[in-house]
């Protein structure tokens, strides 16, 4: 991920902007921030962390099987 | 504090806005309905005396099965003189009647024959037949010869007709890759999967784990209060909740059971075992639809249409061996059918080319077996084919009506004259 995504909001926003391309409802914004072990947007998030690896997987996973990306 | 919605509150919440009359998209109230009790919904059209749990089983024999080397008129020379090398030997045939009888490898539903759990209706076709296998098949699923509603079979659209369980998205389960055109309803219910394995959320390799993704894959597709999507989405959503919903009953209804009943080791022996397990599992579903492909014999075909009779008497037999242990038996019926039949003469690779009228199978507790219809003439042809004695859609009405309770009318376009094996 590009350096300045340093929150699990940033992470998602990416997620977004690559796969979908639209504006996400907010429940279903915390439901990818649910993959990254939380609930806040602003919560640091490091990409040398010890579970963020398998955490972008499975965000990948879900946000390629969400409607909003099949639609894309 | 979590603020996803879980299963239950979805149900709940679901639930309530039935009682309520909230303005919600269909398809949330539907499914929310369908994770409560499958069977004590959406009684719209129970008809006194049609029990609500009947199931009706369709068996597709895909390619054309050879009707005159399955019920054989071993009495007719006709059919030998057409048959010099194909013909099933008189001393082989298993007599049914003083002049027709079953293909030897038949022998287990002979049994059912005996019983009174299998009717023959001989001589079923339609009218101008094509000779396309596509197109033919296309005109039995769709029970439309005309064209005039191709988009929907008949089966889906007897599930658009709001029939008790119709609102399940299991109503309609197909074991196979794809979804028969005959079970695609407007309302887009039923399922389709092959192995019950991989009909289910697949997780990300090296991810979260299948537990913690499946929670989040829901919470993603629950539908969100107060947003109006668009259409295309929401009918995505209700897809994905539906699939999820079903593939979480399904493997809960074959987790329930085992078979004590040994099937043979086919693809459709395989097929109609798991239809046995989710009929033993309480699968809120009306239709099963199985295949069987291989029919098309235009060459050599001796020993693969041998094969394909033996594995079909074969499923069927153990099937309602099964069903009979599980003591299911009176509320089934199988349903067997071709796209058409072959030519009354062999053709020059000792096989047979594409035909038109041929025999249907009826099996069942329940029905009244027996032979119905005629023989189809082997001397009166049309271009060297059978004329059909009884339209396939006046089976299809039978079973309509006298077994899933519908208005057959309503669903094939026509009052067809009904054929008594119900």
């Amino acid at each position: 991920m590009p350096g300045k995504t340093k929150t699990a909001g940033d992470v998602v926003d990416q997620l977004m902007d690559r796969f979908v391309q639209s504006p996400l409802h907010r429940r279903r914004k915390w439901g990818l921030l649910r993959a990254f072990g939380t609930n806040r947007e602003d919560m640091p998030i490091a990409a040398t962390g010890a579970n963020f690896q398998s955490q972008l997987r499975s965000a990948v996973h879900l946000v390629i099987s969400m409607p909003e990306y099949q639609l894309t | 504090m979590t603020q996803g919605m879980t299963r239950r509150e979805f149900i709940k919440k679901g639930l309530t806005m039935v009682a309520v009359g909230v303005t919600a998209p269909s398809f949330i109230t539907r499914t929310a309905l369908a994770m409560n009790n499958p069977w004590d919904v959406a009684q719209v059209t129970s008809r006194p005396g049609v029990p609500d749990d009947r199931i009706l089983v369709v068996v597709q024999m895909g390619g054309g099965n050879d009707g005159l080397n399955t019920v054989i008129p071993f009495t007719n020379d006709a059919y030998y003189r057409a048959r010099p090398n194909l013909a099933v030997p008189q001393k082989e045939v298993i007599r049914v009647t003083d002049e027709l009888g079953f293909h030897p490898n038949l022998a287990q539903v002979k049994d059912l024959y005996d019983k009174g759990a299998m009717a023959v209706i001989q001589g079923v076709g339609y009218p101008n037949p094509s000779r396309s296998h596509f197109k033919s098949m296309e005109i039995w699923q769709t029970a439309d010869p005309e064209g005039r509603v191709v988009r929907y079979g008949w089966i889906g659209r007897y599930f658009d007709s709001k029939c008790p369980v119709c609102e399940q998205p299991t109503v309609g389960v197909n074991v196979g890759q794809a979804m028969p055109l005959a079970m695609n309803a407007e309302t887009g219910m039923g399922v389709s999967l092959e192995n019950p394995e991989t009909f289910q959320w697949m997780p990300a390799l090296n991810g979260l784990g299948e537990k913690e993704e499946q929670e989040l894959f829901k919470l993603l597709n629950a539908p969100a209060p107060g947003v109006d999507e668009p259409g295309t989405i929401d009918f995505l959503r209700h897809t994905a909740m539906n699939a999820h919903v079903s593939s979480e009953r399904v493997r809960a209804a074959l987790n329930g059971y085992r078979s004590g009943v040994e099937y043979a080791n086919t693809r459709f022996a395989s097929s109609m075992r798991l239809i046995a397990q989710m009929i033993a599992g309480k699968l809120p579903t009306k239709v099963y639809y199985a295949h069987m492909t291989g029919f098309d014999t235009h060459a050599n075909q001796r020993g693969t249409h041998e094969n394909l009779l033996l594995q079909l008497a074969g499923g069927v037999s153990t099937f309602y061996k099964d069903l009979e242990a599980q003591g299911n038996a009176d509320r089934v019926v199988v349903l067997a059918f071709s796209e058409f039949g072959r030519r009354v003469a062999e053709n020059g690779s000792n096989g047979t080319d594409h035909g038109t009228a041929a025999p249907m199978f009826v099996f069942g507790k329940a029905i009244k077996g027996g032979l119905y219809g005629a023989q189809p003439s082997l001397t009166d042809l049309q271009d060297g084919d059978l004329k059909h004695g009884i339209d396939f859609r006046s089976v299809y009405a039978t079973v309509l009506d006298k077994w899933m309770g519908a208005d057959p009318a309503k669903i094939l376009g026509h009052n067809f004259e009904r054929v008594a094996f119900i």
